[in-house]
């Protein structure tokens, strides 16, 4: 309801009341229907030798020009003043209820103000002046109306902060913060000078109490406290219960300051001990043990003060604390519903005491930083001053009373009940209760939030002089102005949090000034809640599953028309070369792998690398160069003919000078990519080129773009850690190459490449330069490039045409060093069928069978109990070799990890692979590489250790190798150089334990030696030259 | 136009993408931490990176010390700077202090986060009973009057033994940033981070985690990395980095941005 203008006048001085005229009469000119303080702000403004511009001038920021930033400013404030409603003309708009709040807070401010404290206060005890009769000056005036926040977010949106306008109406002399210079690092001293300064205005009264210890967490409490829903606040974490009785300690000690405006004066009443009593007095035992047990005497409790609080909602708050959440969590599930119940908030709190070193004297020095934290003296500081006295004896009254007789002192109101509990758990709490009065002052206050009126009331018991009509308007007062400085005291954020203009607020909420001070975070956080409800946000997901899906089509609608020649290539299936030089190679070598006619003939119509490299080298080359580069290469790795046929070609023709197709500036760096599986296969390759072009394997790097780990775990990463501490990918390579020119640069998994490295070999392998992260360029002049990447889309096809490999690369390269121990067990018993699912049986003959009690798929119809050489073996339909080798499909078949494996990982994977497309179209050769023929060197390897085991134990007893075993033994025969390795390791190492097992045992026909790995147990010896162990332990 | 929180943490918005990513530095650094990581986050995310009241790189002025005693005024910052800039869903990296600061913030609005990586994080640095957080009181007591006697010379000293591994860049780095922190301020931040203590909280975080550990870290012993795994509330995983000290995202950022992407991807 507006005051009249009369009545407002009353409480200003002359001056105030001119500001206050001028006000009213632009509200008359724009037929405003109240005089509001914006009204005020800019009739303020308007004045000659206006104040308020005057300290704008000081505080405003420096960033801007001033007269632009003043300008902002009037544009701001008449903005605003046309938002406002217009209606018919008054002779004299009446004041706004926010307006008038401002005069009673700035009436409130003189009063209290240090150099008119004591005048006031002695006329207040001797005359019972009425605070009514308190002139406001124009400067208490401003300062009130700048707290409003509709002004405040005025003045912030025109660049001004107001408190730093008010603290540059308060001290003309000051400078403005802004432009204070940055502080130097070591300053304390000078900090100090300022300091003393300003202390002395800003903290005219001793210490201030609200403001130390534990002051965060209770500011926190008090705000769940103020809460509509979930007002009764658990206290969470190691610190809770400290920080639980530090909050009711000052809350009865009559710090007031600690509790919100909304519910000062509450009284706390601490039923722990009471609790545990008479939880002791049913279990007749140590409290702290029985907890739960006592079910009855608990849930008695528990649902008493469900009632209590049910009877009393609004009026009665209840606090606890738990040590940690499992101790939250047992209780929840004792009683599910106590959370609904009981209204519980849970209040995560991290630490019991603010940092306040013993030695260190933080808080007064640096103050200064809050410039109006303590600007205005706060009312915790008065009351304590004033009311201190009586309170402590009604509280200890009351916290003497058992538990079950203060439910009937709640009743009768004005108190708090608080039961805590231990880090033990189970119930702690604590009760507060304020009555509600509703005779005081409904006039001016009814706006405010109902927390608002249940304050006054304890607060005026507690106050000896507020009983009559005075005192207890100055303590009206007194709340406005906390009201007031508690978002100060958060300054910028709670500021901010209110002004902008983002629907946050609800508008009729602000053009009252206290509920929008007093409306704490709460409504903001609500509304962005809400918000977050409403807008779906599954948004976030679509990329990811978008990039899933490797298909084919997908990706080749992503890329152009120019990059469609190099898709062909990509994504060519690694078959077809292969079929094309199926013929050709047939006399080059004899191991040509049968694998070529599973191929599954997905024919792709575009035109085939192969062919066309092999039309181009035909008058280019130089035969001899090409012929002996491509011996070595075939010796080194024997099954990749084809590519190493291409790779042969390719080096070959760009050292003579016919590099890149496309290429202008052709600089002598060669650019090759391994596409396809057998990453070992594709190193020992680039480790041969740095041995045969650049003579020697010193001049090959190799970067993991993906940095997976290797083959064999560790190995590869903790070089990759050395490498590249503290370094970049781009960076390390930038750094290899400037150290050596002639060097092979291997780059795994290129299509794992990150951005930045994305973007470094694009350049380099258009410009010739390899451009490091801080953008120097390194000559590529002389180097081969060797990219290399499993491309999933090749990999697709060569699963479906070999459905049943037993051994994939997955498999392989996860294979780890173990330890590997010789087990002997018994034929016939259950011993061999438990032993796991995947067991490979070596039978004594040299032909293969299968005895193994593990069928899954195919061997249903084996019996495998009948020991012997007779058994029926199940063919594979795709196996065309005679000699079965049925190793059993390994329980976790991959193919499918394999092939999404890669991808899942993949971010934006669209841009990396329109990315890779690109690149591969820019290189010189592509070169697909089959798989390794895993299963073929395992049916060799065994034939070899069944050889080994005949020899030494005889053909009588039946090995069983664990597949992990083999899968390590396929591993270190993959990495190692060359058969002979494998052969000797078998030879030596396995045929000596073999001997020394027959030697220890007496093994006989019915002995089944078992070859098993000792998962965890790194091995400790390395045999020479391959990656296997150089003993096998015996039990 | 004018002022604002956002301009006083230096809120920046880099890279693009549908998803967001808020990486936020820990204690004695700035948001120039991440730079050698951003390149590669940039492309796939749109990341908000921001400096805490209490970095270098913000005005000493803002650093309120009686609003700045507990975590709970960082977690404010925090979700104001994420409500200012419209975040809905977002994954959040926060290093060392910034981790604690994120399960705060998690637990508070766990809607807000996908995901939660946690570097360098501990939930309580100071030994306890049947806790081993890496530091015993006398020792953070005698830390604190180092740092009050001498606060360069502190620097000195300590930005080697975090950075731990040999990377001069980033001891440089480190030191600079850290020296950057007004003293008094630094001081401060520390003796909260210190009296912090989290244990009893991790039960009510819902997101999963990602807790990234170096294999030495002179700040965070390899048993919190699995004390925080195990007492998360979320799904967790553990990520061990080769590598030491406590700052990969400066010493190695190398292996830290696959075990990041691969984290993020995950989420």
């Amino acid at each position: 309801m507006p005051t009249p203008v009369c009545t407002a006048r009353q409480c200003l001085t002359d001056e105030a009341t001119h500001a206050l005229d001028e006000a009213v009469a632009v509200a008359r000119r724009r037929s405003h229907a109240q005089t509001t303080s914006l009204h005020a702000v800019s009739a303020l403004l308007a004045l000659p030798s206006s104040t308020l511009r005057e300290a704008c001038t000081r505080a405003r920021s420096s960033t801007y020009p001033p007269r632009l930033q003043f300008r902002a400013l009037d544009l701001r404030v008449g903005v605003s003043l046309d938002r406002l409603p217009s209606s018919k003309a008054l002779e004299e708009p009446p004041v706004a209820n926010s307006l008038m709040a401002a005069i009673k807070r700035s009436q409130a401010n003189q009063r209290r103000h240090p150099e008119t404290f004591h005048l006031y206060q002695q006329m207040q005890q001797h005359n019972q002046l009425s605070l009514s009769c308190v002139k406001v000056e124009l400067k208490q005036f401003i300062l009130s109306i700048l707290d409003d926040p509709i002004v405040s977010r005025v003045f912030g949106e025109a660049g001004f902060r107001s408190f730093d306008i008010k603290l540059a109406i308060v001290q003309p002399q000051s400078v403005s913060r802004f432009s204070r210079p940055r502080c130097p690092p070591l300053f304390l001293c000078n900090l100090t000078d300022s300091e003393s300064n300003r202390r002395s205005f800003n903290f005219p009264f001793a210490g201030l109490a609200g403001f130390e210890n534990g002051d965060a967490n209770c500011r926190r409490i008090g705000e769940v406290l103020v809460k509509k829903k979930g007002k009764n606040p658990l206290l969470i974490g190691v610190c809770a219960n400290d920080a639980l009785s530090s909050f009711t300690e000052s809350a009865q000690n009559g710090k007031r300051g600690i509790l919100p405006t909304e519910i000062d004066g509450l009284s706390v009443i601490c039923f722990e001990k009471e609790i545990s009593e008479f939880l002791g007095k049913v279990g007749g035992e140590d409290m702290m043990g029985l907890k739960f047990k006592e079910v009855d005497a608990v849930s008695y409790v528990i649902s008493q003060l469900s009632c209590l609080l049910e009877a009393h909602s609004g009026k009665l708050w209840l606090m606890g604390a738990a040590g940690s959440h499992e101790t939250y969590v047992k209780f929840v599930a004792r009683f599910p519903s106590i959370e609904k119940d009981w209204d519980l908030h849970l209040l995560p709190i991290t630490s019991s005491q603010p940092s306040v070193g013993g030695l260190y004297s933080k808080p007064s020095l640096m103050r200064s930083f809050v410039p109006l934290g303590g600007f205005f003296p706060t009312p915790s500081e008065l009351k304590n001053l004033l009311g201190s006295k009586n309170q402590s004896i009604t509280r200890c009254d009351l916290c003497n009373e058992k538990y079950e007789k203060e439910a009937s002192v709640v009743l009768k109101g004005g108190s708090i009940i608080s039961v805590a509990d231990q880090y033990s758990a189970s119930l702690s709490s604590w009760l507060q209760m304020a009555e509600y009065d509703t005779s005081k002052r409904l006039d001016t206050m009814k706006c405010r939030p109902q927390m608002m009126e249940l304050s006054q009331v304890p607060g005026v018991r507690s106050f000896p002089f507020s009983a009559d009509g005075k005192g207890s308007s100055s303590k009206e007062s007194s709340l406005d102005k906390s009201g007031c400085t508690t978002p100060n005291y958060f300054m910028p954020l709670n500021l901010q949090k209110i002004s902008p203009p983002e629907q946050n607020i609800p508008i009729p909420m602000a053009s009252e000034a206290e509920n929008a001070n007093f409306q704490p975070k709460l409504p903001v956080a609500l509304k962005n809640q809400q918000r977050e409800m409403e807008s779906p946000w599954p948004t976030s997901y679509l990329m990811c599953s978008l990039s899933l899906p490797p298909d084919r089509t997908s990706s080749s609608s992503i890329t152009s028309v120019t990059t469609d020649l190099g898709l062909g290539t990509l994504y060519a299936s690694g078959e077809e070369p292969g079929k094309k030089f199926h013929d050709r190679l047939q006399h080059f070598s004899g191991s040509v792998s049968a694998d070529l006619d599973e191929v599954s003939g997905n024919a792709s119509n575009l035109i085939t690398r192969s062919s066309c490299s092999g039309t181009e080298l035909g008058g280019q080359m130089d035969p001899n160069d090409f012929k002996s580069l491509w011996r070595a290469l075939a010796e080194k790795v024997g099954w990749q003919d084809e590519a190493i046929y291409t790779i042969s070609q390719t080096v070959c023709r760009c050292r003579t000078g016919h590099g890149r197709r496309h290429g202008s500036n052709d600089k002598g760096n060669i650019w090759l990519s391994f596409l396809g599986p057998d990453k070992v296969g594709k190193k020992k390759i680039a480790v041969a080129l740095a041995e045969l072009i650049f003579s020697s394997r010193e001049n090959l790097v190799s970067v993991d773009l993906s940095s997976e780990d290797g083959i064999f775990g560790r190995q590869d990463v903790s070089s990759y850690e050395v490498k590249f501490r503290g370094k970049t990918v781009v960076d390390y390579i930038a750094e290899e190459l400037s150290k050596k020119p002639h060097l092979v640069m291997l780059l795994e998994h290129v299509d794992k490449a990150n951005f930045p490295a994305q973007n470094s070999l694009s350049q380099a392998i258009r410009t010739g330069k390899f451009p490091d992260s801080h953008g120097r360029e390194i000559s590529i002049n002389n180097t081969i490039f060797v990219t290399t990447s499993r491309v999933t889309k090749v990999d697709k096809n060569i699963p479906s045409g070999k459905e049943n490999i037993t051994f994939s690369e997955e498999r392989i390269l996860e294979a780890k060093g173990w330890q590997m121990q010789i087990l002997i067990g018994c034929v016939g018993g259950n011993a061999i069928r438990t032993n796991g699912t995947n067991v490979v049986v070596m039978p004594m003959k040299a032909t293969l069978n299968p005895l193994s009690a593990n069928k899954r798929k195919l061997n249903n119809t084996t019996d495998s109990t009948e020991q012997g050489n007779t058994l029926e073996i199940p063919k594979r339909a795709h196996k065309a070799s005679k000699s079965c080798l049925d190793l059993n499909l390994p329980a976790d078949e991959m193919e499918e990890k394999n092939d999404y494996g890669n991808y899942d990982g993949d971010l934006a994977s669209e841009n990396s692979e329109a990315w890779l497309e690109d690149f591969f179209g820019q290189v010189d050769e592509k070169v697909i590489f089959k798989p390794f023929d895993f299963d073929a060197l395992a049916k060799e390897v065994l034939k070899k250790i069944s050889q080994s085991f005949q020899n030494t134990i005889g053909s009588e007893a039946l090995l069983e190798i664990d597949p992990e075993v083999m899968v390590q033994i396929l591993a270190a025969a993959w990495l190692s150089d060359g058969r002979r390795a494998i052969e000797d390791w078998v030879d030596q190492v396995l045929g000596t334990s073999f001997a020394e097992a027959r030697k220890r045992y007496c093994l006989t026909g019915h002995s089944v030696v078992k070859l098993v790995a000792c998962e965890d147990h790194i091995m400790e010896e390395q045999a020479p030259g391959v990656y296997l162990p150089a003993r096998i332990i015996l039990y | 136009m004018g002022y604002s929180l956002l301009d006083a943490f230096n809120v920046r918005d880099v890279g693009s993408g549908d998803k967001i990513l808020v990486l936020a530095h820990g204690f004695g650094t700035d948001q120039s931490a991440w730079q050698r990581i951003l390149p590669y986050l940039s492309p796939h995310y749109r990341v908000i990176l921001y400096d805490l009241v209490c970095a270098g790189s913000v005005n000493p002025d803002y650093f309120d010390f009686s609003r700045y005693t507990t975590l709970d005024a960082y977690v404010d910052d925090l979700l104001y700077i994420l409500d200012a800039k419209g975040v809905d869903r977002c994954a959040y990296v926060g290093h060392s202090f910034s981790a604690m600061i994120g399960i705060l913030a998690s637990i508070r609005r766990p809607e807000l986060f996908t995901k939660l990586i946690l570097i360098g994080a501990s939930p309580r640095f100071i030994n306890d009973r049947d806790y081993h957080g890496g530091f015993e009181q006398s020792e953070i007591e005698s830390v604190f009057s180092a740092m009050e006697a001498n606060y360069e010379a502190w620097v000195h000293g300590f930005a080697p033994l975090a950075v731990g591994a040999d990377v001069p860049d980033a001891v440089r780095e480190f030191s600079r940033t850290l020296f950057n922190m007004r003293p008094d301020i630094s001081l401060f931040v520390s003796q909260t981070v210190f009296s912090s203590d989290l244990r009893g909280l991790l039960g009510l975080v819902r997101v999963p985690c990602c807790i990234i550990q170096t294999a030495k870290d002179v700040s965070v012993p390899q048993s919190v990395a699995r004390y925080l795994e195990n007492h998360l509330g979320g799904q967790n995983t553990v990520e061990t980095l080769n590598t030491e000290g406590h700052l990969p995202h400066m010493s190695a950022p190398g292996l830290l941005v696959p075990k990041l992407l691969r984290a993020l991807s995950r989420s």
